[in-house]
Protein backbone atom coordinates (compact mmCIF):
# COMPACT_ATOMS: atom_id res chain seq x y z
CA UNK A 1 0.00 0.00 0.00
CA UNK A 2 2.94 2.32 -0.24
CA UNK A 3 4.11 4.23 -3.26
CA UNK A 4 7.07 2.57 -4.88
CA UNK A 5 10.27 4.54 -5.30
CA UNK A 6 10.98 5.43 -8.90
CA UNK A 7 7.34 5.32 -9.95
CA UNK A 8 4.86 8.12 -10.06
CA UNK A 9 3.50 8.99 -6.64
CA UNK A 10 0.00 7.74 -7.19
CA UNK A 11 0.81 4.15 -8.15
CA UNK A 12 -0.20 1.75 -5.40
CA UNK A 13 0.53 -1.94 -5.97
CA UNK A 14 0.43 -1.47 -9.72
CA UNK A 15 -2.74 0.61 -9.75
CA UNK A 16 -2.48 4.26 -10.74
CA UNK A 17 -4.87 5.76 -8.24
CA UNK A 18 -4.96 9.15 -9.98
CA UNK A 19 -5.94 7.48 -13.22
CA UNK A 20 -8.64 5.48 -11.43
CA UNK A 21 -10.01 8.64 -9.83
CA UNK A 22 -10.06 10.44 -13.18
CA UNK A 23 -11.75 7.50 -14.88
CA UNK A 24 -14.42 7.32 -12.19
CA UNK A 25 -15.09 11.06 -12.31
CA UNK A 26 -15.53 10.80 -16.08
CA UNK A 27 -18.42 8.35 -15.68
CA UNK A 28 -21.70 10.08 -16.52
CA UNK A 29 -23.50 8.64 -13.51
CA UNK A 30 -20.89 9.80 -11.03
CA UNK A 31 -21.09 13.16 -9.37
CA UNK A 32 -17.84 12.85 -7.48
CA UNK A 33 -15.72 10.56 -5.39
CA UNK A 34 -16.31 10.74 -1.68
CA UNK A 35 -14.64 9.42 1.41
CA UNK A 36 -18.06 9.19 2.97
CA UNK A 37 -18.62 9.07 6.67
CA UNK A 38 -17.04 6.74 9.15
CA UNK A 39 -15.26 3.87 7.49
CA UNK A 40 -14.93 5.79 4.25
CA UNK A 41 -12.14 4.83 1.93
CA UNK A 42 -9.21 6.92 0.77
CA UNK A 43 -5.68 6.44 -0.50
CA UNK A 44 -2.98 8.15 1.50
CA UNK A 45 -0.02 9.34 -0.51
CA UNK A 46 2.98 11.44 0.44
CA UNK A 47 1.57 14.89 1.06
CA UNK A 48 -1.93 14.23 -0.18
CA UNK A 49 -4.94 12.00 0.00
CA UNK A 50 -7.22 10.72 -2.73
CA UNK A 51 -10.68 10.28 -1.28
CA UNK A 52 -12.99 7.54 -2.41
CA UNK A 53 -10.40 5.24 -3.97
CA UNK A 54 -8.64 2.47 -2.10
CA UNK A 55 -6.51 -0.40 -3.36
CA UNK A 56 -7.01 -3.59 -1.36
CA UNK A 57 -5.21 -6.90 -1.80
CA UNK A 58 -7.83 -8.27 -4.16
CA UNK A 59 -9.99 -5.30 -5.07
CA UNK A 60 -10.00 -1.67 -6.07
CA UNK A 61 -12.68 0.00 -3.97
CA UNK A 62 -14.35 3.07 -5.41
CA UNK A 63 -16.73 5.12 -3.28
CA UNK A 64 -18.91 7.65 -5.06
CA UNK A 65 -21.79 10.06 -4.93
CA UNK A 66 -24.17 9.06 -7.71
CA UNK A 67 -26.67 11.02 -9.73
CA UNK A 68 -30.32 10.65 -8.85
CA UNK A 69 -31.59 9.33 -12.16
CA UNK A 70 -28.93 6.63 -12.60
CA UNK A 71 -29.64 3.18 -11.24
CA UNK A 72 -27.08 1.65 -8.93
CA UNK A 73 -26.57 -1.23 -11.31
CA UNK A 74 -25.94 1.07 -14.24
CA UNK A 75 -23.59 3.18 -12.18
CA UNK A 76 -21.62 0.11 -11.14
CA UNK A 77 -21.45 -0.98 -14.77
CA UNK A 78 -20.07 2.38 -15.86
CA UNK A 79 -17.47 2.43 -13.13
CA UNK A 80 -16.37 -1.15 -13.68
CA UNK A 81 -16.04 -0.62 -17.40
CA UNK A 82 -13.91 2.47 -16.77
CA UNK A 83 -11.77 1.13 -13.94
CA UNK A 84 -11.29 -2.53 -14.89
CA UNK A 85 -8.48 -1.80 -17.40
CA UNK A 86 -6.63 0.12 -14.68
CA UNK A 87 -7.20 -2.32 -11.85
CA UNK A 88 -4.27 -4.66 -12.55
CA UNK A 89 -6.48 -7.73 -12.47
CA UNK A 90 -8.26 -6.84 -9.26
CA UNK A 91 -11.97 -6.86 -8.63
CA UNK A 92 -13.66 -3.45 -8.81
CA UNK A 93 -15.92 -2.90 -5.81
CA UNK A 94 -18.31 0.03 -6.03
CA UNK A 95 -19.70 1.73 -2.96
CA UNK A 96 -22.66 4.02 -3.56
CA UNK A 97 -22.26 6.22 -0.54
CA UNK A 98 -24.43 9.19 -1.33
CA UNK A 99 -26.81 10.53 -3.91
CA UNK A 100 -27.38 13.82 -5.66
CA UNK A 101 -30.67 15.63 -5.34
CA UNK A 102 -33.25 14.84 -7.97
CA UNK A 103 -33.62 17.34 -10.78
CA UNK A 104 -36.24 19.97 -10.01
CA UNK A 105 -38.80 18.76 -12.51
CA UNK A 106 -42.28 17.38 -12.03
CA UNK A 107 -42.36 17.58 -8.28
CA UNK A 108 -41.46 21.28 -8.30
CA UNK A 109 -43.72 22.35 -11.11
CA UNK A 110 -46.87 20.88 -9.65
CA UNK A 111 -49.11 23.31 -7.82
CA UNK A 112 -47.91 22.86 -4.32
CA UNK A 113 -50.31 21.35 -1.87
CA UNK A 114 -52.84 20.25 -4.45
CA UNK A 115 -53.85 16.64 -4.66
CA UNK A 116 -52.74 14.30 -7.39
CA UNK A 117 -55.07 14.32 -10.39
CA UNK A 118 -57.74 11.67 -10.20
CA UNK A 119 -57.34 8.59 -12.33
CA UNK A 120 -54.29 6.39 -12.60
CA UNK A 121 -52.19 6.27 -9.50
CA UNK A 122 -48.44 6.71 -9.20
CA UNK A 123 -47.81 3.35 -10.84
CA UNK A 124 -48.96 4.77 -14.16
CA UNK A 125 -46.49 7.66 -14.09
CA UNK A 126 -43.45 7.24 -16.29
CA UNK A 127 -40.91 7.97 -13.59
CA UNK B 1 -36.19 6.78 -15.76
CA UNK B 2 -36.55 3.09 -15.09
CA UNK B 3 -35.09 0.10 -16.88
CA UNK B 4 -31.93 1.83 -17.96
CA UNK B 5 -29.62 -1.06 -17.26
CA UNK B 6 -28.66 -1.50 -20.88
CA UNK B 7 -28.49 2.14 -21.85
CA UNK B 8 -25.47 4.23 -22.57
CA UNK B 9 -22.83 2.41 -20.60
CA UNK B 10 -20.64 2.53 -23.68
CA UNK B 11 -17.73 0.14 -23.57
CA UNK B 12 -18.22 -2.97 -25.65
CA UNK B 13 -17.32 -6.16 -23.87
CA UNK B 14 -18.31 -4.70 -20.55
CA UNK B 15 -18.06 -7.39 -17.87
CA UNK B 16 -21.19 -8.86 -16.38
CA UNK B 17 -22.39 -7.30 -13.15
CA UNK B 18 -21.48 -9.05 -9.98
CA UNK B 19 -18.66 -11.09 -11.42
CA UNK B 20 -15.85 -8.58 -11.30
CA UNK B 21 -16.78 -6.70 -8.20
CA UNK B 22 -19.28 -5.96 -5.55
CA UNK B 23 -21.79 -3.18 -5.23
CA UNK B 24 -22.46 -1.74 -1.80
CA UNK B 25 -25.26 0.72 -1.25
CA UNK B 26 -25.30 2.75 1.92
CA UNK B 27 -28.41 3.10 4.02
CA UNK B 28 -28.25 6.81 3.48
CA UNK B 29 -28.78 6.43 -0.26
CA UNK B 30 -31.94 4.41 0.30
CA UNK B 31 -33.10 6.95 2.87
CA UNK B 32 -32.69 9.80 0.40
CA UNK B 33 -34.49 7.94 -2.37
CA UNK B 34 -37.36 7.08 -0.02
CA UNK B 35 -37.63 10.65 1.24
CA UNK B 36 -37.72 12.12 -2.23
CA UNK B 37 -40.07 9.44 -3.49
CA UNK B 38 -42.53 10.34 -0.74
CA UNK B 39 -42.26 13.98 -1.79
CA UNK B 40 -43.34 13.03 -5.28
CA UNK B 41 -46.76 12.25 -3.91
CA UNK B 42 -48.40 15.66 -3.92
CA UNK B 43 -50.36 15.12 -0.73
CA UNK B 44 -47.41 13.92 1.33
CA UNK B 45 -44.39 15.79 2.57
CA UNK B 46 -41.92 16.16 5.36
CA UNK B 47 -42.96 16.40 8.98
CA UNK B 48 -41.29 17.97 11.94
CA UNK B 49 -39.53 15.38 14.04
CA UNK B 50 -41.51 14.27 17.05
CA UNK B 51 -39.95 13.86 20.42
CA UNK B 52 -41.48 10.45 20.94
CA UNK B 53 -41.53 9.42 17.28
CA UNK B 54 -39.62 6.36 16.32
CA UNK B 55 -37.69 8.25 13.65
CA UNK B 56 -36.03 10.54 16.17
CA UNK B 57 -32.64 8.79 16.34
CA UNK B 58 -31.76 9.83 12.80
CA UNK B 59 -33.45 13.21 12.80
CA UNK B 60 -30.23 14.99 13.70
CA UNK B 61 -28.53 13.75 10.59
CA UNK B 62 -31.03 15.56 8.45
CA UNK B 63 -31.30 18.70 10.48
CA UNK B 64 -34.51 19.95 11.97
CA UNK B 65 -37.35 19.63 9.51
CA UNK B 66 -40.41 21.71 9.12
CA UNK B 67 -43.71 20.27 8.13
CA UNK B 68 -43.76 20.99 4.43
CA UNK B 69 -45.48 19.27 1.52
CA UNK B 70 -42.69 20.39 -0.78
CA UNK B 71 -39.83 18.90 1.22
CA UNK B 72 -38.44 15.40 1.28
CA UNK B 73 -39.71 13.22 4.09
CA UNK B 74 -37.56 11.85 6.84
CA UNK B 75 -36.65 8.22 6.25
CA UNK B 76 -34.69 5.50 7.97
CA UNK B 77 -33.50 2.49 6.02
CA UNK B 78 -31.95 -0.78 7.09
CA UNK B 79 -30.28 -2.83 4.40
CA UNK B 80 -29.80 -6.52 5.00
CA UNK B 81 -28.30 -8.39 2.09
CA UNK B 82 -30.34 -7.60 -0.98
CA UNK B 83 -33.39 -6.44 0.93
CA UNK B 84 -34.25 -3.29 2.78
CA UNK B 85 -36.72 -2.12 5.36
CA UNK B 86 -37.72 1.54 5.31
CA UNK B 87 -39.45 3.73 7.84
CA UNK B 88 -40.87 7.07 6.82
CA UNK B 89 -42.18 9.95 8.81
CA UNK B 90 -44.50 12.11 6.74
CA UNK B 91 -47.08 14.83 6.85
CA UNK B 92 -50.34 14.58 4.93
CA UNK B 93 -52.37 17.37 3.37
CA UNK B 94 -55.61 18.04 5.15
CA UNK B 95 -58.22 16.69 4.41
CA UNK B 96 -56.78 13.99 2.18
CA UNK B 97 -57.47 10.38 3.03
CA UNK B 98 -54.56 9.11 5.07
CA UNK B 99 -54.96 5.48 3.96
CA UNK B 100 -54.94 6.58 0.31
CA UNK B 101 -51.95 8.86 0.69
CA UNK B 102 -49.92 6.32 2.62
CA UNK B 103 -50.78 3.66 0.05
CA UNK B 104 -49.54 5.99 -2.70
CA UNK B 105 -46.40 6.82 -0.77
CA UNK B 106 -45.70 3.18 -0.07
CA UNK B 107 -46.15 2.29 -3.71
CA UNK B 108 -43.97 5.15 -4.91
CA UNK B 109 -41.22 4.41 -2.41
CA UNK B 110 -41.16 0.74 -3.32
CA UNK B 111 -40.99 1.53 -7.01
CA UNK B 112 -38.29 4.15 -6.70
CA UNK B 113 -36.07 2.24 -4.32
CA UNK B 114 -36.25 -1.03 -6.21
CA UNK B 115 -35.78 0.69 -9.58
CA UNK B 116 -32.84 2.82 -8.55
CA UNK B 117 -31.01 0.46 -6.21
CA UNK B 118 -32.12 -3.01 -7.26
CA UNK B 119 -32.82 -3.81 -3.61
CA UNK B 120 -35.94 -5.71 -2.64
CA UNK B 121 -38.15 -3.58 -0.45
CA UNK B 122 -39.40 -5.80 2.32
CA UNK B 123 -41.39 -3.30 4.25
CA UNK B 124 -42.29 0.37 4.16
CA UNK B 125 -43.42 1.58 7.54
CA UNK B 126 -45.10 4.98 7.50
CA UNK B 127 -45.77 7.20 10.47
CA UNK B 128 -48.01 10.18 9.82
CA UNK B 129 -46.90 12.77 12.31
CA UNK B 130 -48.58 15.90 11.02
CA UNK B 131 -51.34 17.33 8.87
CA UNK B 132 -50.90 20.31 6.56
CA UNK B 133 -53.51 22.78 5.43
CA UNK B 134 -52.63 24.08 2.00
CA UNK B 135 -54.10 27.53 2.49
CA UNK B 136 -52.81 30.32 4.63
CA UNK B 137 -54.67 31.37 7.73
CA UNK B 138 -56.52 34.08 5.77
CA UNK B 139 -58.80 31.64 3.98
CA UNK B 140 -59.87 29.81 7.08
CA UNK B 141 -63.63 29.62 7.50
CA UNK B 142 -65.22 28.56 10.73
Amino acid sequence: MTATVGQPDAVVDGVDVDAVAAAVRACPGVLDLTAGWMGGRATYLPGRRIEGVAVDADAVVVQVRGRWEVTARELAGQIRAAVAPLAAGRRVDVVLADLDKPLPTEADTRPDGYPNPPGPGPAARPG
Amino acid sequence: MTAMTNAATGAPGQPAHGELGRLHIHDRVVEKIAGWAAREVAEAGSATPRLLGRSLPVAGRFGIRRTDLGAAANATAHIQGSATRIELSISVRWPASIPEVTAQVRDRVRTRVSDLTGLRVQEVGIIVTDLVTNRGSGSRVH
